[in-house]
């Protein structure tokens, strides 16, 4: 199976404080993967880290054996909605718009090309009514689906999501979670960050379990044994497969 | 009208769309109290510049002010990377000990006899009549360089604004950013101090924009507003100033984008714009 994220070694500190402990993991190609674990245990560092957000101590990515840099441009971040100021004055087109700006280019404008993308992306996510809207006027799972259909407009390989279902109803996740699977069937690559255990096994095919360490990794069968989630956790919880929930 | 007049009127107009265009980006970059610590922050450079210099050349000044603003925005942004510090409490304290620093440096000046009509202390509140063409055409060159900059950054600056981590993630240079704002912070309060002064040049970058910020939500609307705010109440306001021959301009102007702020606040009940208030 080829290898979309290649992590050896990686540690990163918050000030003193140690948020990720000689994380060393891969990422298939073509897959949907949760990064799982609980509050505070590193996941959305991660994301940060292997996309040069925030500086780490130590460590090694590699993108399709790519560095960040020779890579970035395949690939689309979507951030926590904490991070988001929802009163910014810009508009859901606006917001789609940022994923056609393009670095090293002295001058961004939009090209009538990426109009078209944009647009076409907004009614990807059934937001053509809201384009002109202000998105601090838009309901928690449009909200999630106009930063989707930001990534979307990268037209990237890789898209990594920090906690895209969090504070949105069931409707939504489908909705989303049905967009995320599209993109895998045509070959893309997902990364979600995740801290609900309850819905973990119809949403991924493969989990990373973390706890500023690593716990395991691999396909959800395998990985969702109650020992592993004891270690991630730190308690017993019964497993049921079938539904995926505990 | 004579020759000064519409020397002081161009001047201002410079001042007030440069500050409103700036005013806009640290509105939105949420940095609204940088600009008033690099507002404060100049002062020690003013005065250095002219005790070295001995002259007041406007160039000189605002070669001084660069530098000194410059030396602010490094301590502020070196302290907020090395302590655990809030970031109000760096800003605060910046601006009062290169304010301070200023103050004394300038009653020294003063207190000496080749003082004569130095004007300095014109820099705490602004006089815009002490215009002179050179200056003019400084501010030309400061202007254009201003709204060029702008022209071609807005995207950039206005998506820096609203979600830094994804601009890092695309692999924009976030310190390449804040230089490029700060740099143009430092140069706007440079060339308006002599308009408006130290103390209230913040205001002038401020007002504008957040004015303009209770009547849209979008962009382009928010930069025309802001600059028809700015750059109509310092019109107004160094009019009134020279009518009123020993009014400082600075409080003059102010004081007429108050009452501009204050009325649309009344008329659009204190709410930032959003979108359903249209439909």
């Amino acid at each position: 199976m080829k290898k979309a994220i290649e992590i050896s070694d990686l540690t990163v500190y918050y000030r003193d404080t140690l948020a990720l402990d000689h994380v060393s993991l891969s990422i298939d190609a073509g897959k949907i993967t949760g990064i799982i674990g609980p509050n505070g245990s590193g996941k959305s560092t991660l994301l940060k880290g292997i996309l040069g957000i925030i500086p780490v101590k130590k460590g090694e990515v590699t993108f399709f054996g790519n560095s960040l840099e020779k890579y970035r441009s395949k690939i689309a971040y979507v951030p926590q909605r904490e991070s988001i100021d929802w009163d910014f004055p810009i508009t859901v087109e606006e917001v789609v718009a940022m994923g056609r700006i393009r670095p090293k280019k002295w001058w961004s404008r939009t090209t009538l090309a990426d109009k078209e993308i944009v647009k076409e992306t907004i009614k990807k996510v059934q937001l053509s009514e809201f384009s002109t809207r202000q998105i601090g006027q838009l309901s928690g799972g449009q909200q999630q689906r106009v930063f989707l259909a930001r990534a979307l407009a990268q037209e990237a390989e890789l898209i990594v999501m920090d906690e895209p279902f969090v504070g949105i109803d069931m409707a939504s996740q489908d909705s989303i979670l049905s967009i995320v699977q599209k993109l895998r069937d045509s070959g893309k690559t997902v990364v979600i960050v995740h801290h609900d255990l309850s819905v973990v096994a119809q949403y991924f095919d493969d989990v990373v379990l973390l706890n500023k360490k690593l716990i395991a990794s691999g396909p959800i069968d395998e990985i969702l044994k109650s020992e592993n989630i004891e270690k991630a956790y730190g308690m017993t919880l019964l497993l049921n497969k079938e539904k995926g929930r505990f | 009208m004579d020759l000064s007049i519409w020397i002081v009127f161009i001047g201002t107009a410079l001042i007030g769309i440069s500050a409103a265009l700036v005013g806009t980006f640290t509105f939105l970059q949420k940095k609204s109290l940088i600009g008033d610590a690099i507002s404060h922050s100049i002062l020690p450079g003013i005065v250095l510049a002219y005790m070295v210099s001995g002259q007041r050349n406007t160039l000189i000044l605002m070669v001084g002010a660069f530098i000194a603003g410059w030396l602010a925005t490094q301590q502020i942004s070196w302290l907020q990377r090395k302590t655990k510090l809030k970031s109000d409490t760096i800003v605060a304290a910046t601006l009062s000990i290169f304010f301070a620093l200023g103050l004394a440096l300038l009653s020294f000046i003063q207190g000496r006899p080749d003082d004569g009509q130095a004007g300095l202390s014109d820099f705490l509140f602004g006089k815009i009549a002490a215009l002179n063409i050179e200056d003019l055409y400084l501010f030309s060159v400061v202007s254009f360089l201003i709204i060029a900059v702008t022209f071609f950054r807005y995207r950039v600056m206005f998506s820096f604004a609203f979600n830094k981590e994804f601009m890092i993630s695309k692999g924009f240079s976030l310190r390449w950013n804040d230089f490029i704002l700060n740099s143009m912070t430092i140069l706007v309060v440079a060339m308006g101090v002599q308009a408006v002064g130290v103390v209230l040049m913040s205001a002038l970058l401020i007002i504008p924009v957040l004015t303009a910020r209770m009547l849209t939500y979008k962009l382009s609307y928010l930069i025309v507003l802001s600059l028809i705010f700015g750059t109509t109440s310092s019109l107004l306001g160094s009019y009134i100033s020279i009518l009123g021959k020993n009014i400082p301009t600075g409080p003059c102007i102010i004081l007429v984008l108050s009452i501009c702020a204050i009325s649309v606040a009344l008329l659009s009940k204190i709410q930032f714009k959003t979108g359903k208030q249209d439909e």
